[in-house]
């Protein structure tokens, strides 16, 4: 299991589509994954990372605030497969000493994770098999403009 | 408090933007409310009606497996008041015989309280406000 924070988001050149640039975040390597998000997600976990305060609360604020009323707390979230071009994560909840483990995709549960201040978690297997060293990604985004 | 059903979602020709159109669920003639929504929370309203399964949890499913997950249910939405261009919704929830009020947008008020098919309501004095009446089309 390796640690990773957002490091930032680009709009791939041939799609459009958010891009997610996560990385490793205690470690020399700093290997990078990659993961297309929605519009939608890309700008809840944007605006978090630029730490803009809304009038009203976003969808996944609201989330958070549904646990919180809950008694539950998010405790980490867990990135654990690649299947068929898509990521697969899980968010930690916990409750009266009790554990859930809910489904989720990657964008919403970076999205909760960054209001929790919960760690993100990565299957090393997952980074070995999709990860790329920093200089590499670049090339890899084909990034917009 | 009147309660509201979920009409349609229509587009604003001026801002292109998504509107959710609620209608008064028992009166003759029946009042609408027009509420402009993101265009996110507008395609999970019609995911929520269409009934269809995503191959992934999308964010108002997550929503709700949180929920489910922690055995509270959504029972009811309301919408309280409408202030500065904006209208201010609750979510009434149900966790272990209490009841919880949550502070949320009524675009994403809508979108939950569809996958519960739980009712909504609105205050008198918004809908009085707020409220038109379309003639039926012939």
């Amino acid at each position: 299991m390796v640690e990773m924070k957002p490091a930032y988001i680009k709009a791939d050149n041939t799609s459009n589509y958010p891009v997610l640039i996560l990385e490793e975040k205690e470690s020399e390597s700093k290997r990078v994954l990659l993961i297309w998000i929605g519009e939608s997600e890309a700008w809840a976990i944007d605006s978090q990372l630029k730490e803009e305060s809304m009038p009203r609360p976003m969808t996944h604020d609201l989330m958070k605030n549904i646990v919180e009323a809950l008694s539950a707390t998010v405790t980490a979230i867990h990135i654990y497969a690649f299947k068929e071009s898509t990521y697969y994560a899980t968010l930690k909840l916990k409750s009266d000493s009790e554990e859930y483990d809910i489904d989720s995709r990657p964008s919403d549960a970076i999205a909760l994770a960054l209001r929790c201040d919960v760690p993100i978690y990565l299957d090393e297997a997952v980074l070995e098999q999709n990860g790329f060293s920093a200089s590499e990604v670049m090339k890899n985004i084909r990034s917009a403009s | 408090m009147i309660e509201l059903i979920f009409d349609s979602i229509k587009i604003d020709k001026n801002t292109t933007s998504p509107v959710a159109v609620l209608k008064e669920l028992d009166a003759d003639p029946k009042r609408n409310m027009d509420i402009w929504i993101g265009e996110n929370e507008a395609s999970a309203i019609k995911a929520a009606l269409a009934g269809q399964d995503t191959p992934r949890p999308m964010t108002h499913d997550l929503i709700k497996n949180i929920m489910d997950g922690l055995s509270a249910t959504v029972t009811a939405m309301y919408i309280n008041k409408f202030e500065e261009l904006t209208f201010y919704a609750t979510l009434k929830l149900k966790s272990k015989g209490e009841e919880i009020d949550i502070d949320s947008r009524p675009s994403d008020g809508i979108a939950i309280a569809l996958r519960y098919n739980a009712p909504i309501y609105v205050e008198d004095n918004v809908i009085k406000e707020k409220g038109y009446i379309v003639k039926e089309k012939e």
